[in-house]
């Protein structure tokens, strides 16, 4: 097994290779080629969308049973692919993958430009898009609110607490990442911009003390939001009485499809980056044989799915149900559904071979055909069971449309473009997640002259150090001689500075348990108070005081309450946004985002500078040792 | 242009004071008028519903003796006429346009310089005030002849061939037990469809009704309990045999299986217009040896018809013919080459509604004024004289048909002077009773005792072996006389559903021969004669018959008509060759599978029983719940409740049109109908038993107690009301489209495009047909029945209502009311055997119910 960074590389090679792109002053060639290429599908899509608007949903091939065809299959597609990047980032941080930080950012990106495509496709199918505030629960002068019971107002909570979790949470870790960048950057804009989005973020032990707190919550909040959001997706339709969709396994097909088709969009966006950033020694053969074994993995599990599916439309005695299920996979769509078989259930099988896991662009091939499949599974279950509906009298079956194309090909274009933006102005790799995995951990190369001399304005006195070792033991020496609790600037959280830090418990767990339970509380208030006491309305018969509907709004709200708290919680307890600080001022202190850590004994404490030279500082206040 | 008028010249009543029917609903806004239109010439007395002064629906009149409360799409689409943006819009003179007062001066001059070659055609007239006037103009010197495409021309030969005189022959279901049809559509046309209709309904289970000929996909051949395929030529064989075996005729073989069991208690034969006179002849032998005919001296003006004119135009003996109201360049048969004779008529003059091809053919053209515009008066199939009562003035330089033939009569007093004079003999008090009543009293006309008529004469014709095509009307727009009527273009024509356009309607065998589906491009020719058109198959067709659908393939006249379809009449009917041609062409199908066991081992949507039905049939479907809290758990016992008679449903979409004008339902056009967009609040499903039966069955919203197109609504633009309806609310639906799908029954209507918008810019006009009561529904909201809500009183029970498709249907197979209201049967109903719920199985408790087919079949028949 390949290791997960070539040996050669350090903190300042990682960072260099990495931030290089983001720092360039122009893209290259590829670059511009791609983004026109896209730009020109963005230019397809915002045509489609204006035609849309003025003519009216009627342009699509939707109609009268098939109300819904190739938007809601869209998003179900692109929600489903919106599913794998915060589920690699957040599942398998929680399960200590570290294989994980290669690929993360990469994986989080994806989810944020597919949850955006995602969120358009339901407002585009809507009859009157210009009345989707309908849907958002906003106090009115008829006091009429969201009709909790429908899957579609779960969808509106779901989506919107997913794309909200899924940005705060690629943000958080953005942030140190973001600093390198204000400190690396060759032009005023760009530090300007990047020092304004880092927040002033320092390297401080404080700020990676919370910040892995907050973002380890933020996981853990955030992978069963992954699973409930795609379950939420899969109630829309096992909610409703439609042969074919009104189905307990429909929920979970979707959550494993939805994984399926994320690692497979992984992998289409990984192959390609690698090669054309050159990043082969970060993200090594190992990574992208790993993403295919989950692919394989999830690629079992929906290929079990279908099994269950099929057998129970076959076995099940329900006649409407059998008349859907041979529709779909002996019926008319047969040859959708075979290729479907083909591209989800045996192509997949080809991992099993070394050979095709550890060949990218093999790999790359494949995830392109489940790409495929996935979107006609979706289209089947969408499409094909609202053909063959109860009264056999209303069956008809659908045709798409010009622009049922154009759209869909737009949305790629959209996508495209978003993540090539992302691609050419973020780290597409997390630089500080990867400095963990280095195996040297000084930086071999010497330290530059300083450009100036450090004015310690009274701050403090400033060590600055290459071996996170010393400086654990520099803190560790610095409390034994009552010099107070020291602030440690470092690349990377220092493992083993924190016990020697003593710093009392951190709130945030606390804040988070109670964003959560407000978050709970609130959303489950906002659903009982108007179907009980404020506009009680008889809605299908159903009772006033529908619990089990409301369960889903309740849980989507605690999460997005919780990971608000979190990640605000996160900024007061380091007390960011905070763009000027002493520390920036001292010497060093630009590559602290880099590969040095400055240790500052706050005050005028002339016995502390002894003790940090004697740990191996490299300077002290800008001076040699 | 046809919208100002109504807002300029329109909004003026006639000086003539037109009566409104006192029965308390009427207000400043609201009224109802009766009057009359004619179909085919003969009154349907209707009731014209006014918002101000401006037609917006028409019903049957209650008070009229034939017409009754009901309806059929003919008369429910007239109103279409009066707002047609394709309306001819002024006179013309050699090309310039002149007022309708020089057209009328011109055409004096015409017959007084050469009375004796000036000649009048018109279509079946009952108007006594025309007939009065026509006859003058005789008296002058004019010679008239009367023709109609599809007229009842072998009934009259018949008569006068076996009985001395011509007589107008119907049959009377009041008493009939066993009824058979031969060839004959009676349900769905002739001037007493209505009645018989009702007649049918009122006694469906007593009767059983017998269908014999080449079309399984009639009204009649549906609401049939059998249908006998055959062709034309072989249902005379079985009225011969029949006859034969009465002792009327001398006796002949069997001419089918079974035929012994149509015979059985066989007590009314009905002879459609298609058969031979001869037939007519043998049907007046049987129908006199059961007493069940009603016959009467002629109604109609008899006077010669098309072919002496043509030979007369052909001789040069004509200088001026006038067309009234009717269109015999496209409908006249082609081999009297009429376009032809034509060009030896020095001056040709049409009036009528559209610039047609006649009137592309005549020298001068004079629009003309609808029933709604101008006063006149009609006759009903019973005698019964109804006042044709204008509601509006003129529209444009329409011409009230009176006031030209006065005209040219010298006689200058307005149309409502001349009718009121042909009815002097009313005192104003019964003039007003008549107005206000629809029906002038005592002018039925006495029936005449049928004496035996001589079947000496009598020699059945030789079957044809041959490919043999037939010219059917269609069952939308008759012999095309309603090709511009955008709301029958888009009802689904029965069995079929096809819309917009006909079809060359064959039968499986031949199908088969031809590799040919539904679609599948034909031609059919004979001699030097082709048309090329789309396939139909009816699997009820008879082997051997090809049926051409008349009324399509216009050359001129309305947009809506131009261009669509083939024109039937290009053929004559006889022998003919078929041959697939390329291509195929949609045919704009509303429903696109048939077959009741489509979904095996499922509960059908329609059920059929062959005789009665025990109460231990009757369906209980549970309605068990988790949700202990659930509301709408009690039985369905308050509240509006709908229960539809499939025994008695005949399937004629008389509900269709009549909801499509009460609520505001847009036409969308074929385009959209291929999408699947129809826009119907009410469809009839027709629906195929393994048997090979066809069944025909209503669907509207069910209003289920339990909806489960409510729960999934994110906004709720659809719950519940406390007297049970399911309500849409527009203003608030965002167009999710999520109700539609979770409706098992489909009745979901969605505007997908701006359709009523859309049909604003191609019928302006239409906006002052539009039903105030009802919200236009805007792009993008979703539509549905609303059990006519507009009608209903606040508290169920408390105030008779109907819904429109309710007082529209002519069998009365749909019931509506309050549960609690005593006085409304869908309680009694519900508890019928024979009654159940649509998917009861899926407990989505609709109040919309079904009471399943009861026919009332012959063993005999069976198999």
């Amino acid at each position: 097994m390949s290791t997960l960074v070539a040996s050669d590389h350090d903190f300042r090679t990682v960072t260099l290779e990495v931030s290089r792109e983001p720092l360039r002053t122009h893209g290259s060639i590829a670059w511009r080629l791609a983004l026109a290429v896209s730009g020109s599908l963005v230019v397809l899509f915002v045509v489609s969308v204006l035609w849309l608007f003025t003519h009216g949903v009627g342009v699509f091939g939707t109609q009268m049973p098939v109300a819904w065809a190739i938007p809601i299959t869209n998003f179900v597609w692109w929600i489903g692919i919106g599913h794998a990047g915060t589920f690699i980032s957040a599942f398998l941080l929680l399960m200590r993958q570290s294989w994980r930080n290669a690929v993360n950012r990469i994986a989080e990106a994806m989810t944020l430009f597919a949850v955006l495509c995602a969120g358009m496709f339901p407002v585009l199918h809507l009859g009157r898009p210009q009345l989707l505030y309908f849907l958002l629960p906003y106090p009115n002068s008829m006091g009429l609110w969201p009709q909790f019971r429908s899957p579609l107002t779960w969808d509106i909570f779901a989506v919107g607490t997913y794309g909200t979790v899924s940005l705060l949470f690629w943000y958080l870790g953005l942030v140190p990442d973001l600093a390198t960048l204000r400190d690396r950057a060759r032009t005023v804009w760009k530090r300007r911009v990047y020092g304004l989005l880092a927040l002033g973020w320092r390297g401080q032990d404080r700020h990676w003390h919370h910040y892995k707190i907050a973002y380890g919550l933020i996981a853990g909040l955030a992978t069963p939001l992954v699973i409930s959001v795609h379950s939420v997706v899969g109630l829309d339709f096992a909610v409703a009485m439609v042969p074919g969709w009104h189905d307990t396994v429909v929920p979970p097909t979707f959550v494993l499809g939805a994984l399926f088709s994320g690692f497979a969009m992984v992998l289409t966006l990984v192959v390609p980056l690698r090669a054309g950033m050159h990043l082969e020694d970060l993200i090594t053969l190992r990574h992208v044989a790993n993403l295919a074994k989950l692919l394989l993995l999830t690629g079992l599990l929906v290929a079990l799915c279908y099994g269950v599916e099929l057998f129970v439309h076959l076995y099940e005695k329900d006649p409407h149900l059998k008349v859907t299920g041979f529709h779909q996979a002996l019926g008319e769509r047969a040859p959708l559904f075979a290729v479907m078989v083909l591209t989800n259930v045996l192509l997949p099988q080809l991992v099993w071979l070394r050979r095709v896991r550890e060949s990218p662009w093999s790999l790359f091939a494949l995830s392109i055909a489940v790409n495929v499949g996935m979107w006609l599974e979706r289209y089947l279950i969408v499409v094909g069971s609202l053909e063959r509906d109860y009264l056999q009298s209303s069956w008809r079956t659908f045709h798409p449309t010009l622009w049922d194309a154009t759209t869909f090909l737009g949305s790629l274009g959209v996508f495209a473009f978003g993540f090539l933006l992302f691609a050419r102005f973020v780290p597409v790799v997390p630089m500080h997640e990867m400095r963990e995995l280095v195996d040297v951990h000084p930086s071999r190369r010497a330290r530059r002259e300083p450009s100036r001399a450090w004015t310690a304005s009274g701050y403090g006195v400033v060590a600055e150090y290459r071996d996170p070792e010393r400086v654990v033991a520099a803190v560790t020496a610095l409390h034994a001689a009552r010099h107070g609790r020291p602030e440690v600037y470092s690349p990377l959280p220092i493992e083993g500075l924190e016990e020697e830090q003593h710093r009392p418990k951190s709130r945030i767990p606390w804040l988070v348990l109670g964003g959560a339970l407000a978050g709970a509380f609130t959303g489950f208030a906002l659903q009982a108070y108007p179907n009980v006491w404020g506009f009680p309305l008889d809605v299908g018969g159903r009772p006033d005081f529908s619990w089990p509907s409301f369960v889903p709004i309740t849980f989507e709200c605690a999460v997005l309450f919780g990971s608000c708290a979190a990640f605000f919680g996160f900024l007061l307890a380091c007390g960011l946004p905070r763009l000027v600080h002493p520390i920036f001022d001292a010497p060093g202190s630009e590559d602290v985002t880099t590969d040095r850590i400055l240790v500052c004994v706050r005050g005028a404490s002339p016995s502390a500078a002894p003790i940090l030279a004697e740990h191996g500082a490299d300077r002290i206040g800008g001076e040699p040792c | 242009m046809v919208a100002a008028g109504i807002a300029g010249a329109a909004c003026k009543r006639p000086r003539e004071t037109i009566v409104s029917i006192a029965d308390g609903v009427q207000d400043v806004v609201t009224s109802r008028v009766a009057s009359a239109i004619a179909t085919d010439g003969y009154a349907d007395g209707v009731s014209i519903s006014l918002r101000g002064i401006r037609p917006i629906k028409i019903d049957g009149n209650p008070r009229h003796p034939i017409t009754g409360r009901s309806s059929d799409p003919f008369v429910q689409a007239r109103l279409w006429d009066l707002y047609d943006p394709a309306r001819s819009e002024g006179a013309r003179m050699d090309g310039a346009q002149c007022t309708a007062a020089a057209f009328a001066a011109g055409l004096r001059e015409a017959l007084e310089r050469s009375p004796a070659t000036f000649r009048i055609l018109t279509g079946t007239v009952t108007s006594p005030t025309l007939v009065t006037q026509l006859t003058e103009l005789e008296r002058r010197g004019a010679r008239w002849h009367v023709w109609e495409p599809c007229a009842r021309e072998s009934m009259f030969e018949a008569t006068r061939r076996s009985l001395g005189r011509e007589l107008d022959v119907s049959v009377s279901l009041a008493n009939a037990r066993r009824v058979l049809a031969l060839d004959a559509d009676f349900l769905a046309e002739g001037p007493g469809r209505l009645r018989l209709c009702r007649e049918l309904g009122e006694r469906r289970r007593e009767i059983r009704l017998v269908h014999a000929g080449p079309s399984g996909a009639t009204v009649t051949a549906i609401a049939a309990d059998h249908h006998l395929p055959m062709r034309p030529s072989e249902v005379g064989r079985l009225a011969w045999w029949i006859a034969g075996e009465l002792g009327l005729v001398a006796r002949s073989a069997e001419p089918m299986n079974g035929a012994r069991a149509v015979l059985e208690d066989l007590d009314v034969v009905v002879a459609g217009p298609r058969q031979p006179a001869w037939v007519h002849a043998l049907a007046l032998g049987i129908g006199q040896r059961f007493g069940r005919l009603v016959v009467r001296t002629p109604l109609e003006a008899r006077r010669p018809g098309l072919e002496p004119l043509v030979d007369a135009m052909r001789a040069g003996q004509v200088d001026t013919l006038l067309v009234l109201d009717a269109n015999p360049s496209y409908s006249a048969p082609r081999a009297l080459r009429f376009d032809e004779a034509a060009s030896n008529v020095t001056l040709l003059a049409h009036v009528g509604l559209h610039a047609d091809e006649t009137a592309g053919l005549a020298r001068w053209h004079a629009p003309l004024a609808t029933p709604f515009e101008a006063w006149s008066d009609l006759r009903a199939e019973d005698g019964t004289v109804s006042i044709v009562q204008p509601p509006v003035a003129p529209l444009g330089d329409a011409v009230a048909l009176h006031e030209l033939v006065g005209e040219m009569l010298g006689d200058r007093r307005r149309a409502f002077e001349i009718v009121r004079s042909q009815w002097s003999g009313l005192d104003d008090d019964a003039w007003r009773a008549a107005l206000e009543t629809g029906v002038v009293d005592g002018t039925e006309a006495p029936a005449v005792v049928l004496p035996a008529p001589d079947l000496g004469w009598v020699e059945p014709a030789a079957t044809s072996s041959e490919l043999e095509a037939v010219h059917v009307a269609d069952a939308r727009v008759r012999d095309g006389r309603f090709a511009h009527n955008g709301w029958l273009l888009e009802l689904p024509k029965p069995a079929s559903t096809t819309t917009w356009g006909n079809a060359i309607r064959i039968a499986p065998q031949l199908a088969r021969r031809l590799g040919a589906t539904d679609g599948s491009m034909l031609t059919v020719s004979a001699g030097d004669q082709a048309l090329t058109g789309p396939a139909w198959i009816d699997p009820e067709q008879a082997e051997g018959t090809v049926l051409l659908e008349l009324g399509y393939g216009h050359r001129a006249g309305s947009l809506l008509a131009t261009g669509l379809g083939y024109d039937a009449g290009a053929l004559r009917p006889g022998d003919v060759r078929v041959e697939r041609a390329s291509g195929v062409a949609s045919l704009h199908v509303v429903q696109r599978e048939h077959r009741l066991d489509a979904v095996p081992k499922a509960p059908p949507p329609i059920r059929v029983h062959d005789g009665p039905v025990t109460p231990a049939a009757k369906e209980t479907p549970s309605h068990e719940t988790l949700y202990a809290g659930s509301r709408n758990l009690a039985p369905i016992d308050r509240g509006w409740a709908m229960v539809i008679d499939l025994s008695t449903c005949i399937g004629c979409s008389a509900c269709t049109l009549a909801c499509t004008t009460e609520n505001n339902v847009p036409v969308v056009g074929p385009e959209q109908i291929d999408l699947g967009r129809v826009m119907h609040w009410i469809r009839v499903d027709f629906d195929r038993s393994e048997d090979g039966d066809l069944h025909p069955q209503p669907v509207p919203c069910m209003h289920c107690e339990k909806a489960p197109c409510e729960v999934v609504c994110p906004v709720n633009a659809t719950t519940h009301s406390e007297s049970g309806l399911n309500e849409m609310t527009y203003n608030r639906c965002v167009g999710t489209r999520y109700c539609s799908n979770n409706c098992p029954y489909k009745v979901r209507r969605f505007n997908y495009l701006a359709y009523s918008e859309a049909e604003t810019a191609r019928v302006p006009a239409i906006v002052d047909q539009r039903n105030p009561a009802v919200t236009v529904r805007s792009r993008g909201v979703m539509e549905k029945c609303t059990y006519c809500v507009q009608r209903l009183p606040r508290v169920p029970g408390s105030a008779p209502t109907m819904t429109a498709c309710q007082q529209a249907c002519p069998t009365r197979a749909i019931h509506f009311g309050a549960l609690e209201d005593p006085l409304a049967d869908v309680a009694a109903l519900r508890d019928e055997p024979h009654h159940y719920e649509l998917l009861g199985e899926l407990g989505t408790r609709p109040r919309t119910t079904y009471l399943g087919r009861i026919r009332n079949r012959n063993p005999g028949l069976v198999g």
